[in-house]
């Protein structure tokens, strides 16, 4: 079961493996992007952890809140996708106190839904929908959710990207991992811990 | 890296707070908000015009906010896409009651964060409308084509039209003619450095430059041996030539930020030179810095085909300090 406080607890644990991979997320970004992705993402997440000091009747009201953060403090694209992300997943957590396996899994499938639809990109563009929408694809109880998310991340590194900054590189973006697949799995992971 | 700046966090409300302090006849601020606006506030009856992005390339954008030109700026972290409530503030800032037009040049971030404002504002009962640019021939896909130095070509032209009190549609009409016409290349010889991480955007050798570059301190679309400014400009001219007719255009030489004037001078005199010889005729000419990435040291071509109606907003009358006329 995912409590109110288990996704607190989750997003606390995001925040500080995104602030320990910061300076590798930005790297990555230097690389295939503009090199602000750690940063982005560790402003965001640092404005994230202190709306979870509040009190909050529903995971539906958490997650929202948490999106609506996102969105006005991450900037970039990360900001809108993470951000309409948690808000979609929102709407299927709805009045919710407590969620099991199946829920969160309905709650992560709008969230990677509406990073598609806003991102208008597909699977295999390298992005971070190549870690949302495998790992949710057949997603059990029982499967190990740190391995499956390490291996989808790994998998966007002999991608060519075809979508975002990364794209203007071309064949040269080719051998190094997304950086949004990165944080992508950071957060699911964290998310995944506590649903038990 | 050394830069002249406070707290990396403060970088750009500090320049927002400065600007204004130095210009107040010009521009205002929204309290508690990293957005430009005109210091006489909206101008009723006036289609609104709105752009911005992220910071780390003034003068665009705040620059070009003044009579004539834009009503509002929003300025983002260094590099990265303001987020739609500050956007929104920016709509609301320059909505004189006859709509709001905003110019978003093509990056994932900006379009996203400039459409979901768009709805916002949708929401509030502000007409809204947007024009994309996206001028940049160094990515063949047209459709994930950057918008970088043109974009300036477009605030000048929708400024003009708006300002003349054309309607939302007139205004974008005209904007979409520049922005489907205008064409960019960039290059640079030296990359420049995030603030925040004090990383530079790529590394360089001594004998290394990047061609096809944005405006993000991204990589290029081609890393070649350095080389003269001449060969440089035939290079990036190969391009453009292959996309802009000859014919009478106005041509826009473009500092990254950290390109020294006489260097500028030198890259327009063989830009100018190689473009009469192929049969174009530069009406009108601009050289300087325009759209910049921080200290970055190179150069962007941009050419405009030019019509009357283009060219009588192009010389229309302008307030904005980063392009006075």
């Amino acid at each position: 079961m995912l409590t109110i406080d288990g996704l607190k607890e989750a997003l606390r644990n995001a925040q500080s493996e995104i602030e320990a991979n910061k300076d590798t997320l930005t790297d990555l970004d230097r690389a295939i992007g503009d090199g602000d992705h750690g940063i982005n993402m560790s402003r965001g997440f640092d404005a994230v952890s202190t709306i979870l000091n509040e009190d909050y009747d529903s995971l539906g009201a958490l997650s929202k809140k948490v999106g609506m953060t996102l969105m006005a403090k991450v900037g970039g694209a990360a900001g809108p996708l993470y951000g309409s992300a948690f808000v979609k997943a929102a709407t299927a957590f709805g009045d919710a106190t407590e969620a099991d396996f199946s829920l969160v899994k309905s709650a992560l499938e709008e969230g990677s839904a509406s990073i598609k639809a806003r991102g208008k990109s597909e699977v295999g563009q390298k992005t971070m929908v190549d870690v949302w929408e495998p790992f949710l694809t057949d997603l059990s109880e029982s499967d190990d959710f740190t391995e499956k998310l390490d291996r989808l991340v790994k998998d966007t590194e002999d991608m060519k990207a075809t979508k975002g900054r990364a794209s203007y590189f071309g064949e040269s973006s080719r051998g190094t991992i997304d950086p949004g697949a990165m944080s992508s799995a950071i957060i699911l992971k964290a998310i995944m811990k506590e649903v038990d | 890296m050394k830069k002249l700046i406070g707290e990396a966090n403060e970088l750009v409300s500090q320049m927002v707070e400065g600007m204004v302090h130095a210009h107040p006849d010009v521009y205002g601020r929204i309290e508690g908000v990293n957005v430009i606006c005109r210091a006489d506030g909206a101008k009723s009856g006036k289609v609104g015009l709105v752009s911005g992005g992220g910071s780390g390339h003034e003068p665009a954008h705040a620059g070009y906010v003044g009579d004539g030109m834009l009503d509002a700026a929003v300025c983002g972290e260094v590099f990265t896409s303001p987020t739609p409530d500050m956007v929104l503030e920016g709509i609301k800032a320059a909505d004189g009651g006859n709509g709001v037009l905003l110019v978003v040049k093509n990056y994932a971030g900006d379009v996203m964060n400039f459409e979901l404002a768009a709805e916002l504002a949708d929401a509030e009962g502000i007409k809204v409308d947007h024009v994309v640019v996206a001028d940049d021939v160094a990515i063949s896909n047209k459709d994930d084509r950057r918008g970088v130095a043109g974009t300036v070509f477009v605030h000048k032209v929708a400024g003009a039209a708006a300002a003349s009190g054309k309607s939302l549609e007139e205004v974008k009409a005209v904007a979409e003619k520049v922005a489907s016409h205008v064409r960019s290349m960039g290059m640079a010889v030296e990359p420049c450095y995030m603030p925040v991480s004090g990383k530079p955007g790529f590394d360089l050798n001594e004998e290394e430059m990047e061609i096809g570059i944005g405006i993000h301190g991204e990589r290029g679309v081609e890393r070649k041996p350095t080389t003269s400014v001449d060969s440089i400009v035939d290079d990036l001219l190969d391009h453009l030539k292959q996309e802009v007719e000859p014919g009478e255009v106005a041509v826009m030489v473009n500092g990254m930020g950290g390109t020294p004037l006489s260097e500028l001078y030198v890259t327009y005199h063989f830009v100018a030179k190689k473009l009469e010889d192929a049969g174009y005729t530069l009406k009108r000419k601009y050289v300087g810095n325009y759209m910049t990435s921080l200290e970055m040291h190179g150069f962007s071509i941009t050419l405009l085909p030019l019509d009357e109606e283009i060219t009588t907003y192009l010389d229309a009358p302008s307030a904005a300090h980063g392009f006075k006329i």
